[in-house]
């Protein structure tokens, strides 16, 4: 490119009496320019933010990156004094307690484990400030999402983008004490809806394995990828982190459900929010397959692991095959006496959440 | 450091305020001081081998202006062997060894060689060639050699183009590291700018790009002829925006410090010729194997084969430059046999012209010749672009073939999500209609300014707008890398 925009239109400072080169003059004029662009700058961003707001709530999200989250934020935050329950949880809670089929009284806030503990928080949290009469609340979490610690893959996109007051921000800094995520987070509270759109209209792709190369996996396998993309901030987020999990011993064969350090902060604030409210809180698990068997040392569930699913009823390792969303999830209402969902509606369409796969993806997945 | 991290954010206004506020004979150290960080911050140890190069040419080019008559091309031929010989390690030999293996197993003998599997330092062609050119050039007397070993260290490691170039020359940079660059605030309202469109180009159009180009190319076999020719339209567009943003940022930073760097791209997609379009991309390297390598071959006064195999060379050569495979080498040797052909059928085309009429109407011909230029460069980023040779014919076969019509059955993503949607698609399409429009209007502009004369509260909202897409329907938070890092 050989000049750019910058042939589109003069620096502004031409318009300025011209000082010589390296003078105080210039500097005054570069910051009396800038002051003055910034300003301009900072007013488009506040108008375009507004606007950016009002199309997102007259479109709808639902089959984009982080929709089902976009979709939960919205439900939590309408009032409603009839709701006595919530069911929050992850995708596989999502493909069994999809929302807008649940029975009156009841509220399914289900989205994905990508929001981490800390968003089932959040989400819980502006649930006990609209719905008045809660009494209720149950969490369905897979066992290995207790791990996550947020993610840079992900946190930005499912977590930043929804969960960004600045008492947030805060919070979440103190737990993880990443500069990288302050960053992201800060942004998304400076610019919530410009954030908000930018995430949701990601193309999916944009997460796959080869998001962080340049050329896919040949260039994986050859070419150099910067250690740390953030090489100022990386090193003091690593100097300044949280410990790390601790891992406790179970009987040979089984694998123990870890807390990460996010995922054990935001239980017990789950624990003390719903005390301090008066609302029961039900942790429970999401049904897992045979594969691994998990053991619950610390007593994170308040009820048994259901451990026995057959592989061959899931998709992959842990989300269900269509025709068996709807046998699992009247097993799980059996199992954890969840009397509430007794008179849940009869939807052909149950558990539609995870669409038919196509050939190709049923053949990847065979 | 990539440009497009937040540590760039921070480091660049910090750095080049530091860099203002210095006395002027600190601020070439300085410079070489936060150079050495900026590389550093990829993998530090490669920092040594860049340091190694760049002591091996400083004393080569010394003994090149000191020594005299063969001892001068001795002293070159070490140069020049030292820096290919890092290319050769890092970048070749596990190439050739794979190569030589496969033959040996072909003919049963058990081949004992092991891979070194290194990982390949940043941008190591660039620099290396950068260096090569001042060997080059103080040999053959069109530049003095640099007896500042820190002046010449910066020539090498200037940041801004340290990583993807531009490849400098040194009669054009080496004597800019001498002169006084006091701040001039038009000078880096310019530079600023420069980085504004660049930063665009990488985030908004490259990388929103590149989630659909990747996504079709790491599955070939589940898309059709049809999406195949989109994705590599879209591969040209993303790595035009990839290498020419990253230009643009490293151009203006550099401006910002008050330094000018050489152009890189100039509308290359808006070339009428394959020959037209490598005047107007990677220009700095297209010239450095013009001048150093296809002019010393003998350039195109010599015989036809002469002149047929000396373009081969250079651009088969040309493509393992930038990678050790043969993609990329089948993606030079493509370049080159499409200039051959362009010479050899230049009366037979002239003659289709005037038979068909269309040679009547320079307009409608040049749109013509610009549309055929674009889809033959673009068939040649199959090469570029695919991960095998394999998976390139295998794409170009259902380019061509019945497979064009093929049903795509790409398996979706995240949450049964599609990895991309006709929205992204038609977005893609409307970003690259703007990108022409804007590069069409700036070529326009040099001729007769229009928004120049404007005041800004008509040219500002240009830049607002810029900046609120980035922040839109930029790739934010992911640090994707420049695809020309890795060459």
């Amino acid at each position: 490119m050989t000049a750019s925009i910058e042939t589109i239109d003069p620096p502004a400072a031409r318009e300025t009496p011209a000082s010589p080169p390296g003078g105080s003059g210039q500097v005054r004029t570069f910051v009396l320019v800038s002051a003055q662009f910034m300003a301009g700058l900072l007013v488009a961003i506040l108008i375009f933010d507004q606007m950016i707001g009002v199309w997102l709530r007259r479109t709808n999200q639902e089959r984009k990156l982080g929709g089902e989250v976009f979709m939960a934020v919205q439900r939590a935050h309408r009032k409603n004094t009839d709701i006595s329950a919530i069911f929050l949880g992850d995708s596989v809670s999502h493909q069994l307690f999809r929302p807008g089929r649940e029975p009156p009284g009841v509220c399914f806030l289900t989205s994905n484990q990508a929001v981490t503990a800390a968003g089932q928080f959040y989400l819980m949290d502006d649930a006990l400030r609209h719905y008045r009469g809660l009494k209720d609340v149950y969490l369905f979490y897979l066992p290995a999402c207790w791990t996550n610690d947020m993610p840079r893959a992900f946190t930005r996109d499912y977590f930043c983008a929804y969960f960004h007051t600045f008492d947030d921000v805060v919070e979440v800094f103190k737990v993880k004490r990443d500069f990288e995520l302050l960053f992201a987070h800060a942004d998304r509270w400076l610019m919530p809806h410009i954030m908000l759109a930018n995430s949701l209209q990601r193309p999916v792709a944009s997460l796959g394995p080869a998001a962080q190369t340049a050329l896919g996996p040949r260039a994986a396998g050859t070419a150099p990828l910067p250690p740390d993309p953030e090489p100022l901030l990386t090193p003091l987020s690593r100097w300044l982190a949280s410990p790390p999990a601790v891992v406790p011993r179970v009987p040979a064969g089984s694998v123990p459900v870890i807390l990460s350090p996010v995922s054990r902060h935001y239980l017990a604030r789950m624990r003390q929010e719903c005390a301090a409210y008066g609302v029961r809180l039900h942790i429970l698990p999401c049904p897992v397959s045979t594969f691994v068997r998990f053991a619950d040392p610390d007593h994170v569930y308040d009820a048994p692991i259901i451990n026995d699913i057959d592989p061959a009823t899931l998709l992959d390792a842990v989300h269900f095959k269509q025709e068996f969303i709807e046998p699992a999830r009247e097993r799980v209402i059996k199992i954890y006496g969840l009397k509430c969902l007794e008179h849940m509606k009869d939807d052909a369409e149950w558990g539609s959440a995870t669409r038919p796969a196509t050939k190709s993806h049923r053949r990847h997945k065979s | 450091m990539l440009f497009n991290s937040v540590s760039f954010l921070l480091f660049f206004p910090l750095t080049t305020l530091i860099y203002y506020l210095l006395p002027r004979r600190l601020r070439g150290a300085w410079l070489l001081l936060v150079s050495c960080a900026f590389y550093a911050a990829f993998i530090p140890v490669y920092l040594w081998i860049l340091l190694g190069v760049i002591l091996i040419d400083y004393i080569a080019g010394l003994m090149i202006q000191w020594a005299g008559g063969r001892a001068r091309g001795v002293f070159l031929i070490a140069s020049l062997l030292a820096n290919i010989g890092v290319l050769a390690v890092f970048k070749y030999f596990d190439f050739a060894n794979d190569n030589l293996r496969a033959l040996a197993t072909f003919v049963h003998w058990n081949y004992p060689v092991r891979d070194l599997g290194m990982v390949l330092p940043i941008g190591l062609s660039f620099h290396t060639f950068q260096s090569m050119a001042y060997t080059i050039e103080v040999y053959r007397g069109n530049q003095k050699a640099e007896r500042n070993l820190g002046i010449y260290a910066l020539y090498v490691m200037f940041y801004p183009q340290l990583v993807a170039g531009p490849i400098e020359r040194p009669q054009h940079m080496l004597h800019q590291f001498r002169e006084r660059h006091p701040f001039v605030a038009d000078q880096v309202f310019d530079g600023l700018k420069q980085m504004l469109w660049g930063f665009f180009k990488k985030l908004v159009i490259a990388d929103r790009m590149a989630a659909i180009v990747d996504a079709v190319y790491d599955h070939p076999h589940d898309v059709g002829g049809a999406m195949l020719v989109l994705a590599t339209w879209f591969f040209a567009i993303q790595i035009y925006c990839d290498f020419s943003g990253y230009s643009d940022i490293a151009i203006g930073a550099a401006r910002v410090l008050g330094y000018q760097l050489m152009t890189n791209f100039d509308r290359p997609y808006a070339a009428r010729s394959v020959g037209e379009f490598w005047h107007r991309w990677h220009i700095s390297l297209s010239t450095w194997f013009r001048d150093y390598l296809y002019i010393p071959l003998g350039g195109s006064r010599v015989s036809l084969p002469r002149w047929v195999f000396n373009v081969m060379v250079v651009f088969v050569i040309s493509g393992w430059w930038h990678g050790a495979s043969w993609t990329f080498a089948i993606w030079g040797a493509l370049h080159g046999i499409y200039l051959i052909c362009s010479r050899l059928t230049r009366g037979l085309r002239a003659r289709i012209a005037a038979f068909t009429g269309i040679s009547r109407h320079p307009l409608a011909h040049d749109i013509w010749r610009v549309f055929a230029t674009f889809n033959l460069v673009a068939l040649a980023w199959v090469f570029f672009r695919a991960d095998s040779v394999r998976d390139a014919w295998l794409v170009l076969s259902r380019m061509i073939g019945p497979g064009f019509f093929r049903k795509n059955t790409l398996a979706n993503g995240l949450m049964n999500l599609p990895l991309f949607t006709i929205n992204d698609i038609w977005l893609g399409a409307g970003l690259t209609v703007f990108l022409q429009a804007v590069e069409w209007y700036e070529s326009a502009s040099r001729k007769r300014p229009i928004v120049k004369p404007q005041p800004r509260w008509v040219r500002w909202p240009a830049y607002y707008a810029l900046v609120l897409m980035i922040l839109w329907l930029g790739a934010l938070g992911f640090g994707r890398t420049f695809i020309y890092f890795q060459f």
